[in-house]
């Protein structure tokens, strides 16, 4: 066995984290109800810095509207992943037959356990000590990280971004922003820790410098690590080739110094055609980071071949499936041709507010984790996280595939109430179905309506800052209706406009 | 076939958007010219380099090494550049480690002019005919500029990982062409 030390990583016995527990890089298998979690997380002052850079970010999206040359690829894209999608089999049969013939070996797994393992078992089998990896999602879900260091190795983010939430023992906050919640003091006081020196001494907290500081530990890293382990942004059927999309070229130092690359990848990330990269590159680029395209896009077909002085010796592809062919052929299919962009996550305003995904308490934040959770899934207190949302439709507008994120969050709030069990449930269930019942019937409404213009104007003003608990915290920020504004008892109840005869 | 007219056009819309993503180009005549251009940018460093005709005739005479942890500067030449976008395709083989325009913190590549298509998605159809014929390569790196982050305050800091530095030497720009 070679030796576990990294360079990155040296000093990190003296940082303790400073986040809270819903932002561990461990998710317990409970948490608290969402009302908890979202009130402590609005109230960190860090997550009003936060959304401030979030909105800053978002400020320059024309809402709904895209630049005419993205537009056409966005309709090409959703095209394209839908097509996809219909045939999901077929697509990852090539792309395994494809890889094996550029020399690669594939795996598949159904869980994310059995992926973790997996990777940690050809780690171990090359006596792999340091692990270097570029950013991955999916090496989240799976908690690779985790397992690799029970098995002794270490394991080094290089992502500058995941590299911070990894020394502060969190999860990333955005999927292509993980370290958005934290201040460039922030930063500082980490790398002042791990490098034994006083983090509240006045230090030199410039981004070049901090950055530079981040680079320089990680470059004798890169040199030694054993294994080198990616996620996949788009993999290529008919060629084989694994493409990952980076800023900082970390991707292609995990790919060709350590002599093992392991790849890992969900099965919604196959693509059918090479030439597809043409329009979807570009579209993640500029739906995530406004760019025209990234500084790097990595293609990797197989291992190096015979002359080759760099490359891997090994290239292993891990296709997970984790719950995913289950939402094919549901009417949440389309939540599969997600790129991962990170765009709806930058548009939402609760996820702004909130400071980040941490709060959702899971490893996909946002509208597209307020989705995919719940239909990934067993912990029944995910549930909720469809009502993570205003409905005010951002994400949908923002979408570079056109998921319809926001028909999704108001089904799955459906489901939830469907599925809810209990006393509680029941009552809920049965007081709406009464409200809807007795509604049905005009004298009914306008009787009800009549009488709450009367208890209306009945009512002091200030009554909801007198209410008692749960409801007071409920009608914070809420005010009655004003009487006038109250439905007119004679319409009929929310039936359909008035339409011009045709003609 | 391209015209000389898309060609002069494309030359200046390349430039134009290498510079706006923190790379620098250098138009130039011929090979003689990118020599002198080459020498200047890597003089008193040490480079490492692809080994191609180009790339040998332009790095005549500069201290060389074959470790790309020891070298200043990686000179490469890339099998195509995108106009639209300022990017550079290079494919990797047994004469062009992964490691010379990636491990050095500066990188020169230098690219005659019939190798630039008009957009990215040209770039792609190139490299997808290149598979269709049996000769992807193991490794291909599309780049663009000078490495960067964003992730402390989604502040744009240039040079992470990658070369801080990039400079494109195109080859085959008359000096008329270059006003």
């Amino acid at each position: 066995m070679t030796d576990h030390s990294s360079a990155a990583l040296e000093g990190r016995e003296h940082l303790r984290p400073d986040r809270p527990d819903w932002a561990a890089s461990h998710i317990p298998a409970h948490r608290r109800p969402l009302p908890l979690v979202t009130r402590e997380a609005v109230g960190r002052p860090a997550a009003k810095a936060a959304a401030e850079r979030l909105a800053g970010r978002s400020a320059d999206w024309q809402q709904g509207r895209w630049p005419p040359e993205f537009d056409v690829l966005r309709e090409r894209a959703s095209a394209i992943r839908r097509e996809t999608l219909a045939d999901l089999d077929t697509h990852l049969q090539t792309l395994t037959a494809s890889v094996e013939r550029s020399g690669g070996v594939v795996h598949r797994a159904a869980t994310g356990e059995q992926a973790a393992d997996i990777v940690r078992r050809i780690a171990a089998e090359h006596g792999a000590g340091l692990v270097v990896k570029s950013k991955s999602m999916v090496t989240e879900e799976i908690h690779l990280n985790e397992r690799l260091e029970q098995a002794g190795m270490s394991v080094v983010e290089t992502d500058l971004g995941e590299y911070l939430v990894q020394l502060g023992d969190e999860r990333p906050a955005h999927i292509i922003a993980p370290a958005v919640h934290l201040s460039r003091e922030d930063v500082a006081g980490r790398f002042a820790r791990l490098d034994g020196r006083d983090p509240d001494q006045d230090g030199d907290d410039d981004p070049v410098t901090l950055a530079r500081f981040a680079r320089e530990r990680m470059r004798e890293d890169f040199r030694r690590a054993d294994v080198g382990v990616t996620g996949v942004n788009f993999a290529v059927a008919e060629t084989g080739t694994l493409v990952t999309v980076t800023n900082e070229g970390n991707a292609d130092l995990v790919t060709s110094q350590p002599r093992v690359h392991i790849a890992v990848m969900t099965i919604e990330k196959v693509l059918p055609r090479f030439a597809d990269l043409g329009v979807l590159v570009p579209l993640l680029t500029y739906a995530g980071m406004h760019q025209d395209v990234t500084v790097y896009q990595t293609m990797i077909t197989g291992p190096r071949r015979t002359g080759e002085r760099d490359g891997p010796d090994e290239l292993h592809l891990v296709i997970l499936d984790n719950g995913r062919s289950g939402i094919l052929g549901t009417r949440y299919e389309e939540v599969l041709c997600c790129i991962r962009c990170g765009a709806c996550q930058t548009a939402c305003p609760v996820f702004r507010t909130l400071g980040g995904g941490h709060a959702y308490a899971s490893v996909y934040g946002g509208p597209i984790g307020a989705v995919l959770t719940p239909l990934l899934s067993d912990r029944a207190e995910d549930r909720d996280l469809p009502y993570l949302s205003s409905l005010c439709g951002a994400c949908g507008d923002v979408c570079p595939v056109k998921i319809p994120l926001p028909d999704m969050l108001v089904d799955l709030r459906a489901d939830a109430v469907a599925a809810a069990t209990g006393p509680k449930a029941a009552t809920r269930r049965l007081g709406w179905r009464a409200w809807a019942t007795s509604w049905r019937s005009p004298r009914v409404y306008r009787a009800q309506v009549a009488a709450a213009r009367v208890v209306n104007r009945a009512l002091p003003d200030r009554l909801l800052a007198r209410l008692p608990g749960m409801p007071r915290a409920w009608a914070r920020g809420r005010a009655l209706p004003d009487p006038g504004a109250l439905p007119d008892p004679e319409a009929p109840p929310d039936g359909p406009p008035e339409r011009e005869a045709p003609r | 076939m391209t015209t000389p007219g898309e060609t002069t056009q494309m030359v200046h819309e390349f430039a134009e958007a290498l510079a706006k993503v923190g790379g620098v180009t250098h138009p130039v005549q011929d090979v003689t010219e990118a020599t002198q251009v080459v020498s200047s940018l890597c003089e008193g460093r040490r480079v490492t380099t692809h080994s191609d005709d180009l790339v040998a005739a332009v790095t005549e005479g500069l201290e060389r090494t074959d470790d790309p942890w020891a070298a200043d500067v990686g000179v490469t030449s890339a099998h195509a550049a995108v106009a639209a976008t300022g990017t550079l395709v290079l494919t990797f083989d047994e004469s062009r480690p992964r490691s010379t325009p990636l491990v050095p913190p500066s990188h020169v590549a230098v690219v005659p002019t019939d190798r630039l298509v008009p957009s990215y998605q040209h770039a792609m159809d190139l490299l997808a005919s290149l598979a269709a014929s049996g000769r992807m390569p193991s490794g291909v790196q599309c780049v663009t500029g000078p490495s960067s982050s964003g992730d402390i305050e989604m502040v744009l800091v240039r040079g992470m990982h990658g070369p801080a530095e990039v400079h494109v030497v195109l080859v085959g720009v008359s000096s008329r062409e270059r006003s």
